[in-house]
């Protein structure tokens, strides 16, 4: 009775204090988005946030303002000075697939209007109704149709992390088959079924037209999409709906309403809440951490640091409290993260106890479990949450860490080894003043050796001990997997990891290098999915122009490292090609694995066609020419083929035609890369005015199938026909010609010149003029 | 003395309930907001759902499986009905409901507006035929209509909608806006007989 009653007003209070605490006011009363049936917010991880849009845009829109509004909608949210969050938009893109691949690099997140129901356009026979049990694109993908329930005007499809609520890929479907989107300032349209029905404009009364069947006004806002999207982008954002009236995320929005077009102060507060310009991204993992004293290990300076969840310094109070008390009362063992047992022995062991008891002793180690964490309540309330807070309740931090000394043991004998470990850098952008002391807890064998500088994530747990000797237990990630030999059971949580890595601003700090290091090292790892994620991370870094130069070294001898493994090799190709030293080009372009030769050859082919290749592909020539003549016997199986195709394709695209007959001899072959890159080189040479390549590129695009070769015969033709260069021979009669006729003309002029003198001389000034 | 155990006991089993309450109540506390709803449709009666759904079903959920389609782009989560009562629609002894969005390994995706299940709920749904042909020896599929709007939790006598993620548009002047709690919920009876009326007498709503 007595316990009931205890628990009662315990549970009574605690829950009237967080019902305080959880019910937001409409003074800053944005909502975040949770993962469904959880309690993690959803967040970016990163705060540059590219978009696509697709290139059909709306078909109800005839110019360009489709386009306008849509970028006018994501740059809504990437003014507010407050907040570094910024939505690039990196063009348009044929592309119409919604959803995310783990690790693959192609990923986009993606706005795209559907302008015809699945339903209604793609027939019942079609393989793209059967994508759920056979495989193959899904009718939306396939046909770029609305595969959604009719009634739908705007879907958001998010991907997310389960248990951190990371957000991976967000993309924007819009219904153009039903709902029709403008994008003037006009009035709002008439209601929808009270309008006329028609067919043409001729059907409507002047000053009408006729919009997805019923006479309207000219101009007339209806679906507005800047008001639509700017509403979503909030979604993508981690925001939910907002109580606040006025604000963009306010759950209504009537026909023809522009206000949403622009941001309410409740909106930019969460958005700068949330990703403060400079600061950590505030995320709700509910972590309660306590970075210990180190008194029994030495006289440092001690940390008595608590943190919780969502930044909010009295929700951390009561959290903390809460906790402390509900320790003290279940009189049960200590918090211990779930997945912690789960990790290998390389990471998150917890300290196991070996003393643990029951009885007075339990009920002792309890309340030492309990007095830091009311300790620390005590020293938060009240108080903004700090900046170490902050970053604690994070949860979870990638950090550059450098071992002090060798594991030493922690009080008195039988408790763990641990080690002093110093937090070089990584503190989310360097929030402490200076480096932190913390301790590592690893498990046997696996500490770092003194002075070794390492890549490692820092997950706190709390105290298990709790005499004193609390842990933050860490996870280093370079030292303890060379090679990345990481067993399938450890991908999630080192694509994790890597996330974390991902997540951190770049810059050129150590933990920056270290965790590039580390995606290079994943380049070559094991499992696929790993080397994805890492080539996507470092793609992302060539990209914003932020790969220390040692980095690009190591990959770029990891792309030409014949023994290094060969996936790994083409990702370091794929991400660093851009960089190769034109002299390695023959090297690779007659490297025995013809995927090497292939990846090579599509830098070459990719460089021809930029404009400002010219000097790179110079450069390169003398490597190819050396290759060319070095070639050995007549490639017989594929792999040699695939190779000699790679070598003649790239000559082709410096304007070198002696792999022309080999090209177009490989033009035929089985093989979808061997003809994908005699497309290629052959189309650099139509694209030079080689007239006759360019029919025999015609004709084959009547006959091809495989998509990738025929995309790569339409590209070459297109370029072929808009004049990039001309026939040599022919450019130079036409010159002759051109020549030849300035030459007469010349002469006409001069002799022209040389009679009208003689005419004026002769002539006799009219009556009434003298000449003197 | 038997009567102040009496008390004791019924005073205690009081307090219990109390603290179950102030449980819920934190628990509640401790979860939070609701998800996203970033999705729109347009709202229609219930007698509108039932004219345009090509089976509405009460049963329970027996199976639930996710895959990764579009060559691994998307999650669909297929859910396993096995109808009790077919309002409407030929009777089936089992029927498969496709979901976009669902968790597969430490990746989740999520469709705004898309109802969620879970095994050995009790649902009432209104159903469209989804134009994929269920392979051999699987049941028929179907979507759900109108995304969450089509789509009931029951529990005890009450019908839940499971509209987390969704705005509607009502009436002629397209207005998204939240459902109200009487469209959110209602009882099951007066649920289930509007329904009935509807199918037998299936004509022309708005």
């Amino acid at each position: 009775m007595r316990r009931a009653l205890g628990g009662l007003i315990l549970l009574t209070a605690a829950s009237a204090l967080l019902g305080v605490v959880a019910v937001p006011a409409e003074a800053g009363a944005y909502v975040r988005s949770r993962v469904p049936g959880g309690n993690a917010c959803l967040y970016w991880g990163k705060r540059t946030i590219p978009w696509y849009l697709n290139e059909a845009g709306s078909a109800h829109v005839d110019d360009d303002s489709d386009r306008h509004a849509a970028i006018a909608s994501f740059q809504a949210w990437n003014d507010p000075a407050c907040s570094d969050v910024s939505f690039e938009l990196v063009g348009t893109t044929s592309r119409r697939d919604i959803g995310f691949v783990e690790g693959a690099n192609d990923n986009i997140n993606l706005v795209v209007w559907r302008e015809a129901l699945c339903s209604d356009v793609v027939p019942q026979s079609d393989p793209c109704w059967q994508c759920f049990d056979r495989g193959g694109p899904c009718c939306p993908t396939a046909h770029g149709c609305w595969g959604h329930t009719a009634g739908a005007i705007a879907v958001t499809t998010t991907t997310f992390h389960r248990s951190s609520g990371l957000l991976v890929d967000a993309d924007i479907e819009l219904n153009g088959a039903r709902y029709h989107f403008t994008t003037s300032d006009g009035p709002p349209c008439e209601e929808r079924h009270a309008a006329p029905i028609c067919t043409t404009d001729g059907d409507c009364a002047a000053g009408r037209v006729c919009l997805r069947e019923r006479c309207r006004t000219e101009g007339c806002v209806h679906t507005d999409i800047a008001n639509t999207l700017t509403h979503e982008v909030g979604h993508v954002l981690g925001l939910d709906h907002t109580p606040v009236r006025d604000a963009t995320m306010y759950a209504s929005a009537p026909l023809g309403e522009l206000q949403k077009r622009t941001l309410h102060e409740d909106d930019v507060q969460g958005l700068c809440d949330i990703y403060p310009e400079g600061g950590p991204t505030l995320t709700c993992l509910a972590d309660v951490i306590v970075i210990s004293p180190l008194a029994q290990v030495d006289d440092t300076p001690r940390w008595w640091q608590c943190a919780s969840a969502g930044g909010e310094g009295r929700g951390g109070f009561l959290v903390l409290l809460l906790l402390g008390v509900a320790a003290i009362l279940a009189r049960r063992r200590p918090l211990r993260r779930p997945h912690a047992a789960k990790s290998r022995g390389v990471c998150l062991r917890p300290v196991r106890k070996r003393d643990v008891g029951a009885g007075r002793r339990g009920v002792r180690r309890d309340a030492a479990f309990a007095l830091p964490l009311l300790l620390g309540a005590a020293l938060t309330w009240g108080d903004a949450p700090g900046d170490l807070e902050r970053w604690l309740a994070a949860g979870e931090v990638v950090a550059v860490v450098k071992a002090r000394d060798e594991p030493t043991p922690c009080g008195a004998s039988g408790r763990p080894a641990v080690q002093q470990t110093v937090v070089e850098d990584g503190l989310m952008g360097g929030l402490t003043p200076g480096p932190l002391e913390i301790l590592l807890v690893p498990g046997e064998g696996e500490a770092l050796p003194a002075g070794v500088v390492a890549l490692a994530v820092i997950r706190p747990v709390t105290a298990e001990d709790g005499v004193g000797c609390a842990t933050v237990p860490g996870h280093v990630l370079h030292e303890a997997a060379p090679g990345l030999a990481v067993s399938p059971a450890e991908r999630a949580s080192w694509t994790a990891y890597l996330d974390a890595a991902r997540a951190l601003p770049a810059g050129g700090s150590a933990l920056h290098e270290a965790r590039v290091d580390l995606w290079v090292d994943a380049l070559a790892a094991e499992a696929k999915s790993l080397r994805r994620h890492a080539a996507s991370s470092l793609s992302e870094t060539v990209r914003a122009g932020a790969l220390p130069a040692a980095s690009l070294q190591r990959l770029l001898d990891l792309a030409v490292g014949p023994d290094r493994p060969l996936a790994g090799r083409l990702l370091a190709l794929e991400v660093a090609g851009a960089a190769l030293a034109p002299a390695a080009l023959g090297r690779l372009l007659t490297d025995p694995k013809g995927e090497v030769a292939e990846a090579a050859a599509r830098i070459v082919l990719d460089r021809a066609a930029d404009a400002d290749g010219g000097s790179w592909l110079a450069r390169a020539t003398p490597s190819l020419d050396a290759a060319w003549r070095e070639r050995r016997a007549e490639p017989t199986d594929v792999e040699s083929l695939l190779q000699r195709t790679a070598l003649a394709a790239a000559l082709a695209a410096t304007g070198d035609r002696r792999g022309r007959p080999f090209l177009l001899g490989a033009l035929d072959h089985p093989d979808v890369r061997i003809r994908s890159l005699a497309a290629g080189g052959l189309g650099r040479l139509a694209a030079a005015g080689d007239r006759e390549v360019g029919a025999v590129l015609d004709r084959r695009l009547l006959v091809e199938s495989a998509p990738e070769v025929r995309s790569t015969l339409e590209a070459a033709l297109v370029a072929a026909k808009s004049g990039e260069g001309g026939d040599p021979a022919v450019a130079e009669g036409a010159v002759s010609g051109v020549r030849m006729i300035l030459v007469v003309l010349g002469l006409v002029a001069l002799l022209g010149m040389a009679l009208l003198p003689m005419r004026v001389g002769r002539a006799r000034p009219p009556a009434g003029m003298s000449i003197r | 003395m038997l009567g102040g155990l009496e008390m004791m006991q019924t005073c205690t089993k009081f307090l219990r309930r109390v603290a179950a309450l102030a449980t819920v109540f934190l628990v509640s506390g401790l979860i939070g907001a609701q998800p996203a709803q970033a999705s729109v449709v347009r709202y229609a009666t219930l007698e509108a759902l039932t004219d345009e759904a090509e089976s509405v079903v009460r049963g329970a959920v027996v199976a639930i499986e996710t895959r990764r389609v579009d060559e691994g782009r998307r999650i669909v989560t297929l859910v396993t009905v096995r109808p009790s009562v077919t309002y409407k629609g030929e009777a089936r002894e089992a029927l498969q409901v496709v979901i976009d969005g669902g968790a597969d390994g430490e990746f989740a995706q999520r469709v705004q507006g898309l109802p969620t299940f879970a095994e050995g709920e009790e649902v009432l749904l209104f159903l469209e035929g989804h134009p994929a042909p269920s392979p051999p020896g699987v049941p028929d599929r179907f979507s759900v209509l109108s995304m969450g709007l089509g789509a009931f939790r029951i529990q005890a006598d009450r019908a839940v909608r499971l509209v987390e993620g969704l705005e509607v548009i009502t009436g002629p002047l397209d207005e998204p806006r939240p459902l109200s709690v009487e469209e959110r919920e209602m009882a099951l009876p007066d649920l289930e007989a509007r329904i009935r009326e509807a199918a037998t007498l299936p004509g022309d709503r708005p």
